[in-house]
């Protein structure tokens, strides 16, 4: 965890360099040609977050306000990625994350490479688990396949599919001057909390009965009851290029 | 300025890390590791979609044979298919309450196969005291198949059940042939040597006689039934049961149904077995009962005479029976689906009366237990009436119903069954063709649920009819509350819960019927202020209980259940009182807490 935070901040310190030399390149150009229009413009991005990879569309209002629309995806799943022993059974399980989702941003830029933004996602986050018996079990005298007794799976959701998000960014969405922009974004989503979703087939599937699931229910009470329950952190790099200037 | 920008920067920057960092993370992180401690996981039994349902009664009484425990075994093309309840295979099984349940293995009870191919196993039960029973099961559909089991009490058996005894002197040949002919008459009036008559006067009946020839030898039955052992007997004991063909037009589906007639000539401690049966076939491609079967390990030919009472009809003319006549010999060989035609018998008169006379020779047909001949006999029990189930819109669930045989006001126990959601559906019931038979077959409905009409009365069972009946809610009878049963085994310190899936029969003094409970849950009508004893045969033992639904006040319901799970419970009753809705639905929900030891079991 150290680690970890020691690299952070000097990929930080990096980022605050790389801001501070493009700012007094950008100074340079700004006196170069100091009398250039800098309002609408549109680019095109992609980026790459924890929300996965995507693209997006940017447009500037003026130097201080830009837009941005855009969609992330990450999907990923590993098939039966451990074992988990309960016993004398054993269990493969198949972990799955999923996250993402359309969003519209509005980005404020506090200095030339520094901004906060704003704005909602319409987020496809899901992490769940597929677990079903990794051997063949015998009741009584008649055997069932792992496929006989079904699967159980269980899922966290977001609470709200529509996310407010808040963050701040290090360089630009969209260039004020130049065709490219890099960008580094720090950020949350808020979806009011995670639930807990348990399902089931055949042996497992009184789990699904809304009936059965007071357990479940008292496990996402407990989340909804805290405060940071539901937020999903976004790490994000961007490279963007301005189509229309 | 620059300084403002890098103040800012680093502000954000760490406004962001502390974001994530708050103070309450252990409490937070406690509370969410206490939610995950009590997660209930369910788990749920194996749903055994085709199963057979066997009752057991006194033939005489129709009363369940509750006090003692009819041995069942299993034998037949499909016999490996077949388990208890509990998925154990037995060699035998035992009743509880005069029922048993049993499944066959989901991998082998495809309904696609079964409906072109239907499972088939035969049933023996047998019972100290009672005659054993062999009945044929065919199952060609998924669901829960009741077969109804009369019993013979020896001591007290039904109207027109004799059972006779004789020990006869045989000479033999050197090589255990018999050196002359063997003719063994079992009227009871017959000859001279009847050790034990019991039952009706089978004289107006069909009397068997019995003829083996010279020359027969019997043989030992090997446990591959292929072969055996000749052996050299000089006394032969020679026993028939047999149930008589009912000459006063009073209806006896036992007398064919279920019940069997046999021979048994048996010699010290071997056993050999001349049965003449009366089996329980109902699959469809069966077309006639069979009345009564050769099954037996001799060489030689054996000569079976029966004497036919006067009101026989003849399957082959639809006609009351009269002299040279035509009757099929059937052949139902092991591995067989149908009966066979093998031969035609003509009907003689044999000291004024009409009789036919058959000579077999077993052993050239091969060796096997299940292998059995016979004469077809009038049934009407798959071209007889059919009852088309028809329902109100309005009725979207299951209904539980009864169907009561009457015959001259004479009650016969018919069957239940579930009409599902889709209730169009034919309820077959089958006859005995017999001269002016008149039956009334009355449908009841457990809920607030009516038939229209509920009485058919048929002058000709027979008739290959169809018969339409529409049911309908009966919103004025507020006396049935419909009840959602929710059961559970939930392990005493583990989170696990099991959501069984079996069926449970409930007993009470107007009604009784079954539930299907799927993952612990259920849902059926009870009668207000009545008692219902419920029961679960689980194998060989089961759980059981009194339920009861009374009003308590006029906004709710009193609730007692008093669980009775072996004979040393001391049976103490638990009482909920739940709130009465418009619709008249209570919900109870049942947990069973189980030691952990115990809970290991399942």
């Amino acid at each position: 965890m150290r680690k970890l935070t020691i690299i952070f901040f000097v990929f930080i310190y990096i980022l605050n360099i790389s801001a501070q030399i493009q700012n007094q390149s950008d100074n340079s150009d700004n006196n170069a040609s100091s009398n250039k229009s800098s309002s609408f413009g549109l680019a095109v991005g992609i980026s790459a977050s924890t929300n996965g990879l995507g693209g997006n569309l940017t447009a500037s209002l003026n130097d201080k306000f830009a837009l941005r629309l855009g969609y992330e995806a990450l999907d990923l799943s590993f098939s039966n990625a451990f074992v988990y022993n309960q016993g004398d059974f054993n269990f493969d399980v198949s972990p799955a994350f999923k996250a993402g989702g359309l969003y519209a941003i509005f980005d404020w830029y506090l200095l030339k490479s520094l901004y906060i933004s704003a704005g909602v996602m319409v987020t496809d986050f899901q992490l769940s688990a597929k677990i079903m018996s990794a051997d063949p079990i015998t009741i009584g005298e008649i055997e069932y396949s792992p496929d006989d007794m079904g699967e159980m799976n269980i899922a966290v959701g977001p609470l709200n599919k529509i996310a407010p998000y808040a963050g701040i960014g290090f360089g630009r969405n969209i260039s004020r001057d130049k065709r490219l922009a890099m960008s580094f974004e720090l950020g949350a989503y808020h979806t009011g909390s995670y639930v807990v979703d348990l399902s089931g087939t055949k042996l497992f599937e009184a789990n699904g009965d809304p009936a059965n699931q007071q357990s479940i229910t008292n496990l996402n009470e407990t989340l909804k009851g805290i405060s940071w329950s539901g937020i999903y952190p976004v790490i994000k790099l961007g490279v963007s290029y301005r189509i229309l200037k | 300025m620059k300084t403002f920008k890098l103040f800012l920067f680093y502000f954000t920057v760490m406004s962001t890390v502390m974001f994530f960092t708050r103070c309450t993370l252990n409490d937070d992180l406690a509370k969410i590791t206490n939610s995950l401690d009590s997660l209930q996981v369910m788990v749920g039994t194996p749903q055994f979609n085709t199963s057979v349902h066997l009752e057991f009664i006194d033939a005489k009484t129709n009363e369940p044979i509750s006090d003692k425990n009819v041995l069942v075994s299993i034998e037949g093309r499909d016999a490996a298919f077949v388990y208890n309840n509990l998925g154990s295979r037995q060699a035998t099984y035992t009743s509880i309450w005069g029922m048993l349940d049993l499944i066959i293995d989901p991998h082998k009870a495809d309904p696609i196969s079964m409906s072109t191919n239907p499972i088939e196993f035969q049933i023996t039960s047998t019972l100290d005291g009672y005659v054993s029973a062999t009945n044929t099961v065919f199952i060609s559909q998924e669901g829960n198949q009741t077969v109804t089991i009369p019993m013979i009490n020896l001591n007290n058996p039904p109207d027109g059940f004799f059972i006779a005894e004789k020990e006869i002197s045989v000479t033999v040949n050197e090589d255990g042939s018999l050196s002359e002919d063997v003719v063994v008459d079992f009227s009871a009036t017959g000859p001279t040597g009847m050790k034990k008559v019991k039952g009706e006067s089978a004289s107006e009946n069909i009397v068997p006689v019995l003829t083996i020839p010279k020359g027969a030898k019997f043989w030992g039955q090997s446990p591959t039934g292929s072969e055996g052992i000749i052996n050299k007997y000089t006394s032969l004991k020679v026993k028939v049961e047999k149930v008589n063909f009912p000459t006063d037009g009073a209806f006896k589906p036992y007398s064919f149904r279920y019940a069997y007639t046999g021979y048994f000539l048996e010699y010290g401690s071997t056993r050999f077995t001349i049965m003449a049966t009366v089996p329980t076939v109902s699959a469809p491609p069966l077309t006639y009962d069979v009345l009564w079967t050769v099954q037996k390990v001799l060489t030689g030919n054996l000569g079976i005479t029966l004497f036919l009472p006067q009101n026989f009809i003849n399957p082959e003319t639809n006609a009351i029976i009269k002299e040279n006549d035509i009757i099929s010999r059937v052949i139902f060989a092991y591995g067989e689906t149908s009966i066979l035609k093998e031969k035609q018998e003509v009907v003689k008169k044999i000291n004024g009366k009409l009789a036919i006379t058959s000579e077999f020779n077993p052993g050239s047909y091969g060796f096997h237990w299940s292998q059995s001949w016979g004469y077809l006999i009038p049934t009407c029990g798959h071209t007889g009436p059919k009852f088309t189930i028809t329902s109100d819109p309005d009725i979207t669930e299951s209904v539980n119903f009864s169907v009561q045989v009457f015959h001259n006001k004479r009650k016969i126990p018919k069957g239940w069954g579930q009409l599902g959601s889709d209730p169009n559906v034919f309820q077959q019931v089958s006859f005995i063709q017999l001269p002016s038979t008149l039956v009334d077959v009355v449908f009841s409905a457990k809920g607030p649920f009516k038939f229209f009409p509920d009485t058919f009365s048929l002058d000709n069972p027979y008739e290959n009819k169809i018969y339409t009946v529409n049911i309908k809610k009966d919103p004025s009878n507020t006396e049935w509350v419909s009840l959602n049963l929710d059961i559970e085994l939930a392990s005493e310190s583990k989170n696990l819960v099991i959501k069984p899936s079996t069926n449970i029969y409930y007993y009470s003094s107007v009604i009784n019927s079954s539930i299907r409970v799927v993952n612990g849950k259920a849902s059926f009508y009870v009668n207000k202020g009545i008692d219902y004893f419920l029961q679960v045969p689980y194998g060989s033992s089961g759980a059981s209980g009194l339920l009861k639904v009374e009003d308590d006040t006029p906004t709710t319901y009193k609730v007692t259940f008093t669980p009775q799970m072996n004979a040393n419970s001391n049976n103490k009753s638990e009482v909920i009182f739940v709130p009465k809705t418009d619709n008249n639905e209570i919900t109870i929900k049942y947990r069973v807490v189980i030691p952990d030891n115990l809970f290991k079991q399942f």
